[in-house]
């Protein structure tokens, strides 16, 4: 038993144990241990699990620069979450836990494998927890939200197994065994001819699109993330989208590099269209929770951006760079953000930004730290958010001088939306009703948010450390990209 | 040593903020929330005095010594090429340097009086410590991101300082249009950054040279965006004057002393992007000209003392860019070192007033609230010669910077330039003496000294020492030291006298006297109002094309987002759902429909692969 197994049966464990002793300790328990596990990952890891001999059916699990952050940051979110949620007013809380744990040991799995059926397989299963997580304990439409939510996946999903299972029967037919792997299907794309190649691709870009999500297929983020939970935001943005992303650069950029290359510019365009529509969007929203989630839009088009951005025939470093870092980074931040200003609905019961005027005064620490992970949602230099956007619009510079100018302009946009939420909430004249019910954070909760805090500025000081671990995922990309 | 020096000067301030951060969380959570002068306020003034004040005395003593680099880390290391967090300390650094930590520390000590009794006080310096340390990433970076470092979080300190006192919706709007408008200019300085990066392989400055020719006017454009907007040049003017709803040193320090300098020091800075003759030193000699005769102009329809100076200030660094756009950039340097003196001081004399007279800033109503005192007389006298200084008579402080922009324009733009110069000289006495005029006019002069009427000493001797270093000011030869550092050589010739200069400062003074010297007024109605109200332009910037950006905006939510795109998922819904019921009348009965969907889905799916 290694540190990534047990990383892998420990959240499961705790679902199991958690149906048994109704407690929310326990989650916060595994949840702890599992987060202590996986700090012993180290990228290079590589190993086998051997499911049938006779079909040669195993699936791998590897680490690398690609996904060890993003296993970091799962479970320490993850503990976040449970942690909070032991001081959480919330019903139930014994079923949460266990679907919790559930959704944390259907997502590390999916991290993990270079396998792509069974990445599809944990893919689309953290769907159901989700859906349960929303419906059950949402706010407002929720049961119409998690329709929304699980339809338009499941949609994107579909396709993406046709391609999978096409790929498998080609591997099968040529090679003799059956095999999921990447590297060997890799081996077989480039057998294929490049119509049915860009047929392929788009199943696994629909799955990735809905995912992450691209516009147009975003109309399903901003309800779920608006009437999920606070932990089932935190996690829906925080993670889940990064399902997306992350799938995006270890599945489809490697298997399908020349689709790539030949049609970057398309996802690029979606990409940049996503951030300022999205920043756009953001702009015009009453409800503290939606702008955050519009905001999640604005902020994944950098990423997609990143992944695909090409300087002529070649993609740019730098961009593969910001868009992992980028991931983590938006995870941290608007994590938190959901975090507060959950917390805070918690003490008010309204999301409105008109109910709410000049809570600065009442709630010192809640703005403090809200300012601070706005900061790095606006790639304040010195956070997070500023290297990965930085990258990122050196890579689009590179790519396209009109791309670059408009992602730079998306930059400016970030700052009017979350700037203006911080004016009318928390500036301005005190409003009585709503600032006698308001308290600020208690132990726990400022708990909960301090090493969120810290990371957002050891990521934005030190980048230089991160980055050397991401370049060792980034090389795998840009090995199989320019060939 | 030289290099321990360097380290401290770097890092103490940004030390001082730190302890502020954590005095000021043990105020909250022990809830010890005072607006009494504590002993936790007074460690946090000291501290915060001290954070700033080492800095300047050892800036003052590396000053003409050899240049030091230190590179810190290597803060962004990227494939074949990294940004490095290091410092150089060359003549322009140190001067820039000098006037910085040397204006800062005496608003800090200026501000443990002001601000002895207001609730905010730790908030407030842990603000003015990082905004020190985000300054000194300005002047001391090599590279156009920690640059960018320095340049947000200057403009960061000042939106929260702007907007300090956050319970006025007023004031923290303020902030935030200081922080929005700088963003525009912040856009154009990551344009120019990551384009620099594309064409040169890196963000050094030293790198410069290897630029193509033909690239760099936009490269100096998109750059010079970023130093218009933190400068308040051109349409990005707006930000400032509301600037002035933040606490009065502040204005003094930030919005006039130092921070909305950093354009032009980065004009200075990259000389070689912007060198003369060459559009992009065309286009800053310009924006800095209009932008300074017609800020001047605003400044005389303006009641408010501090809007007065926000005024000036912007009509002063349109001179100071102006002159960063001739070939003599340092003579741009030079007015940024001379001015933050007398700037600084009007203001930290306007905040001395403000504090004797229950915060009226009204230029009209302060002595209807009381007559002023004649303990007031130096706060007076401070004002006048400030106003002096700043109209450039000689030999005060300012007719030396002054003299040499002027010069440096008649040289590079004739008797255009000369003439656009006489006519800046020319206004700027006149609002300046306007305000004097109806402030301190009338006034029967008794030479009297009462310090509790002036603020008290701590207040009132930083002003004596900034209004002693306008008068003095002109030993500092800044220009000399950097025309050396830039290999400039001997004087300028060909341009306008000192006299005719003279001539028409006085005659401005004695126009100012006549038509306010009886504290009348133009009045604010008819023709006058279009003036009073700036040509409309704040509205017209603010309201019509941000207003209908917004509105365009929250069209775009409404029908591009809630009917187009939703309503096309809304329409697929309801078509798979009438085909489904219309299926299952058909053939009677839910097994049937829900057969058909299923097959229905596999042909869609096998019809598209």
């Amino acid at each position: 038993m290694d540190a990534v197994k047990l990383t892998l049966i420990f959240p499961f464990l705790g679902a199991f144990l958690s149906l048994f002793i109704r407690s929310v300790y326990v989650g916060f328990l595994f949840s702890l241990g599992t987060f202590i596990f996986s700090l012993f990952i180290r990228a290079g890891y590589s190993d086998e699990i051997l499911i049938s001999e006779k079909i040669g059916f195993s699936i791998s699990l590897y680490v690398d620069g690609l996904n060890i952050l993003l296993i970091w940051l799962t479970t320490g979110l993850f503990f976040l979450v449970f942690l909070y949620a032991i001081v959480e007013k919330r019903e139930r809380k014994d079923e949460y836990t266990f679907l919790f744990l559930l959704l944390e040991s259907l997502l590390l799995p999916s991290f993990l494998t270079k396998n792509v059926l069974v990445f599809y397989f944990f893919f689309d299963a953290t769907l159901i927890p989700m859906f349960f997580i929303i419906g059950i304990w949402g706010t407002g439409r929720k049961v119409y939200s998690a329709y929304k939510f699980l339809l338009f996946t499941f949609f994107g999903s579909v396709f993406f197994l046709v391609s999978i299972i096409y790929l498998g029967i080609e591997f099968y037919s040529s090679g003799g065994r059956l095999s999921f792997e990447l590297e060997d299907l890799i081996k077989v794309v480039g057998q294929l001819d490049f119509q049915t190649k860009t047929l392929l691709f788009l199943g696994f870009f629909l799955a990735f699109a809905v995912k992450i999500p691209l516009i147009p297929v975003h109309v399903w983020l901003p309800d779920a993330h608006t009437e999920a939970p606070t932990g089932g935001s935190v996690i829906l943005a925080g993670i889940l989208l990064k399902l997306g992303s992350y799938g995006f650069l270890r599945f489809a950029l490697p298997l399908f590099p020349d689709v790539v290359r030949e049609y970057w510019y398309i996802i690029a365009v979606i990409s940049i269209a996503g951030i300022i529509l999205g920043a756009i969007l953001a702009l015009s929203q009453e409800d503290m929770k939606r702008l955050i989630a519009y905001s999640s839009v604005s902020h994944m088009g950098y990423i997609t951006l990143g992944s695909v951005a090409f300087s002529g025939d070649k993609i740019t470093y730098e961009g593969l760079q910001g868009a992992v870092l980028q991931m983590v980074n938006h995870g941290i931040a608007t994590g938190a953000l959901f975090f507060i200003v959950g917390m805070i609905y918690e003490r008010t019961h309204t999301r409105m930004i008109r109910d709410y005027s000049g809570i600065a005064r009442k709630v010192p620490i809640f703005t403090f730290f809200f300012f601070i992970f706005t900061l790095s949602s606006i790639g304040f230099p010195s956070t997070g958010g500023f290297i990965g956007e930085l990258l990122v619009i050196f890579s689009a510079m590179r790519s396209n001088i009109i791309f670059g100018v408009l992602v730079a302009g998306g930059a400016i946009l970030s700052a009017g939306y979350l700037l203006y939420l911080i004016l009318r909430v928390f500036f301005g004249p005190e409003k009585s009703d709503i600032n006698e019910h308001i308290k600020d954070a208690s132990f726990v909760e400022f708990l909960t948010l301090v090493p969120l805090a810290i990371f957002v500025f050891i990521i934005g000081i030190f980048p230089g450390y991160f980055m050397k671990i991401i370049s060792g995922g980034v090389e795998f990309v840009w090995k199989h990209l320019s060939q | 040593m030289e290099s321990l020096s360097a380290i401290l000067i770097v890092f103490l301030p940004l030390a001082g903020a730190l302890i502020n951060l954590l005095l000021l969380s043990y105020e909250i959570l022990a809830k010890k929330e005072d607006e009494h002068l504590n002993p936790i306020k007074i460690f946090s003034g000291i501290v915060s005095c001290l954070a700033v004040a080492i800095p300047f005395l050892l800036s003052l003593s590396i000053f003409g010594k050899e240049t030091i680099r230190i590179e810190f880390f290597n803060w962004i290391p990227l494939e074949g090429y990294k940004i490095t967090f290091s410092a150089l300390f060359d003549n322009l650094s140190k001067v820039s340097l000098l006037y910085i930590t040397g204006v800062s520390s005496l608003i800090h000590i200026y501000s443990v009086g002001y601000m002895s009794h207001d609730r905010g006080f730790i908030r407030y310096f842990m603000l003015l410590n990082l905004f020190v340390f985000f300054m000194i990433q300005i002047v001391v970076s090599e590279n156009l991101v920690q640059i960018f470092l320095g340049w947000e979080g200057v403009g960061l300190c000042s939106y929260a300082l702007i907007g300090f006192w956050y319970s006025g919706y007023e004031n923290a709007r303020a902030g935030f249009k200081a922080f929005i408008v700088n963003r525009v200019g912040d856009f154009g300085f990551l344009v120019g950054i990551a384009l620099f990066l594309i064409y040169t392989g890196g963000v050094d400055y030293s790198l410069t040279k290897n630029l193509p020719s033909d690239k760099v006017f936009f490269v100096a454009l998109a750059l010079s965006m970023g130093a218009m907007g933190k400068s308040a040049q051109g349409p990005f003017w707006l930000w400032l004057p509301d600037a002035m709803r933040g606490p009065t040193p502040v204005s003094a320090l930030i919005h006039a002393a130092t921070m909305v300098t950093a354009g032009v020091y980065m004009v200075v800075r990259l000389q070689d992007l912007f060198s003369f003759p060459s559009g992009a030193s065309d286009f800053v000699f310009w924006i800095g000209t209009i932008t300074s005769i017609l800020m001047g102009f605003f400044g005389i329809f303006e009641r408010d003392i501090k809007r007065i100076l926000a005024f000036s200030t912007l009509s002063q660094l349109g001179l100071m860019f102006a002159g960063a756009g001739t070939s003599f950039k340092y003579t741009g340097m030079f007015h940024v070192f001379e001015h933050s003196f007398f700037k600084a001081a009007l203001f930290l004399i306007s905040g001395i007033l403000m504090h004797e007279f229950e915060n009226e800033t009204d230029i009209y109503k302060l002595k209807e609230k009381k007559p002023l005192e004649k303990g007031m007389t130096l706060s007076a006298l401070g004002f006048l010669i400030s106003a002096l200084a700043m109209s450039g008579v000689f030999p005060l402080s300012g007719y030396w910077s002054k003299e040499s922009i002027i010069q440096a324009v008649s040289h590079d733009f004739g008797h255009t330039g000369s003439i656009l110069m006489l006519i800046a000289s020319f206004i700027t006495p006149l609002y300046m003496f306007r305000a004097y005029f109806i402030v301190f006019g009338n006034q029967k002069f008794k030479l009297s000294f009462s310090p509790s009427h002036e603020g008290g000493y701590l207040m009132f001797i930083p002003v004596l020492v900034l209004v002693i270093l306008s008068v003095i000011g002109g030993i500092f030869d800044v220009g000399g030291w950097l025309g050396k550092e830039y290999g400039y050589q001997g004087e300028i010739h060909g341009g306008v006298s000192p006299v005719v200069v003279h001539v028409v400062v006085f005659l401005s003074v004695f126009i100012s006297y006549i038509i306010w010297g009886r504290g009348k007024e133009i009045p604010e109605s008819g023709a006058g109002k279009i003036l009073w109200r700036k040509l409309y332009l704040n509205e017209i910037e603010e309201y019509s094309f941000i207003g209908s950006a917004v509105a365009l905006m929250k069209l775009i939510y409404s029908f591009a987002e809630r009917i187009i795109v939703e309503g096309f998922y809304l329409f697929l819904s309801v078509l798979a759902r009438v085909i489904g019921y219309a299926i299952a009348s058909a053939h009677g009965g839910e097994p049937v429909r829900i057969l058909f969907l299923i097959i229905l889905g596999i042909t869609f799916v096998l019809f598209i692969v």
